[in-house]
């Protein structure tokens, strides 16, 4: 018999659930020195399982029900949002590019890095860059709005 | 409707808004198991605000699950084992994060109600006191294999371990517990 684990433990466990104890069990048992250990230990157990759970009144489940439901819709919220988060991101980054290309597209205007940019292209360029911000400023208003609402 | 009969429904409904055919099976669902489960986490923990909240968790990750799209039916034997495997990982969760009250009951937290212990509050202090004595792992293992009768297959599942060290752990758990239990160890200690 392997010292750590008898062959019959498994059997000793669940005559103690049920009660039906074979004649091999009982012969068994009474030489058994891990088996009777193994049987002290659960009887403990269980017994003081089964007097813990007398005494427990767990909530409602209708109130662990609802609690799930909250979880559940907040997770659905939360993966929601997620795309949300992503375009905010990206529009920051958007408008931190247009910036920069903008004021390196005016300095160009004054002779240093576009020569080529006559009046004409730099009042287009000012026109794109107004409803650029116009578009992202929008989108990240409503956008930001919305978590603040949220979070208030 | 019977457990099992509950269990199947609950398994088989679909839809992301919760019915209340729904709600009734996971009534059932919770009356037979939430008692049991209670108890595990109260002796693992240690303290019954934890054993609180995370049995709350325990039942929340269950209903996600489902929501998650999993349609698998499980028997009656199978939630329950489906359920200490989630109250395990969360009990493991949590002393990662550093839960050292997990220790003991100093601070007046645990637990048992000695005077409404029955007839013996003695040998109940016993097994609350051999619970603390032992590592919170040692108090899983035995809780699963003596009071849960599951197998070492089970609670390798269950704890994230192997089989094998499932046996050798087990082994040394019962040992200890065992000796602990002896009359008059504990008033040594």
């Amino acid at each position: 018999m392997n010292a750590m684990r008898c062959g019959y433990e498994n059997e000793t466990i669940r005559a103690l659930q049920t009660g039906a104890w074979s004649e091999t069990l009982i012969n068994h048992r009474k030489s058994c020195a891990a088996c009777r250990e193994a049987e002290v230990v659960a009887k403990a157990l269980r017994q003081d399982a089964s007097d813990l759970a007398a005494q427990h009144t767990p909530p409602p489940s209708a109130l662990v029900w609802a609690a799930a439901e909250r979880h559940r819709r907040m997770a659905a919220l939360a993966r929601a949002t997620r795309f949300l988060r992503v375009l905010q991101i990206a529009g920051v980054i958007y408008a931190a590019v247009l910036v920069v290309w903008g004021l390196h597209s005016l300095a160009g205007h004054g002779g240093m890095i576009l020569p080529g940019l006559d009046a004409k292209s730099l009042n287009a360029t000012i026109e794109g860059v107004g409803l650029a911000v116009l578009f992202v400023g929008s989108g990240l208003w409503y956008a930001l709005r919305r978590d603040e609402r949220r979070i208030s | 409707m019977t457990l099992a009969e509950s269990i199947t429904n609950y398994a088989a409904s679909t839809g992301q808004e919760a019915s209340a055919h729904d709600e009734a099976a996971f009534q059932l669902i919770y009356d037979a198991t939430a008692r049991p489960l209670w108890a595990y986490l109260l002796r693992v923990s240690g303290r019954r605000d934890v054993a609180d909240d995370l049995l709350q968790e325990t039942y929340c990750r269950f209903l996600g699950r489902k929501a998650g799209g999993s349609e698998l039916a499980m028997n009656e034997a199978e939630t329950r084992s489906y359920l200490f495997r989630i109250a395990t990982n969360l009990l493991r969760d949590r002393w990662r994060h550093g839960e050292s009250a997990f220790d003991g009951d100093e601070q007046g937290e645990l637990i048992v109600d000695v005077a409404s212990a029955g007839e013996d509050p003695a040998a109940k202090m016993d097994v609350r006191r051999v619970m603390q004595a032992l590592k919170p792992r040692a108090r899983q293992l035995l809780w699963l294999a003596y009071v849960e009768g599951m197998s070492h297959t089970e609670i390798a599942e269950a704890t994230g371990l192997s089989a094998l060290s499932i046996r050798l752990l087990l082994f040394r758990a019962r040992r200890h517990a065992a000796g602990l239990l002896k009359p008059g160890t504990m008033e040594t200690r």
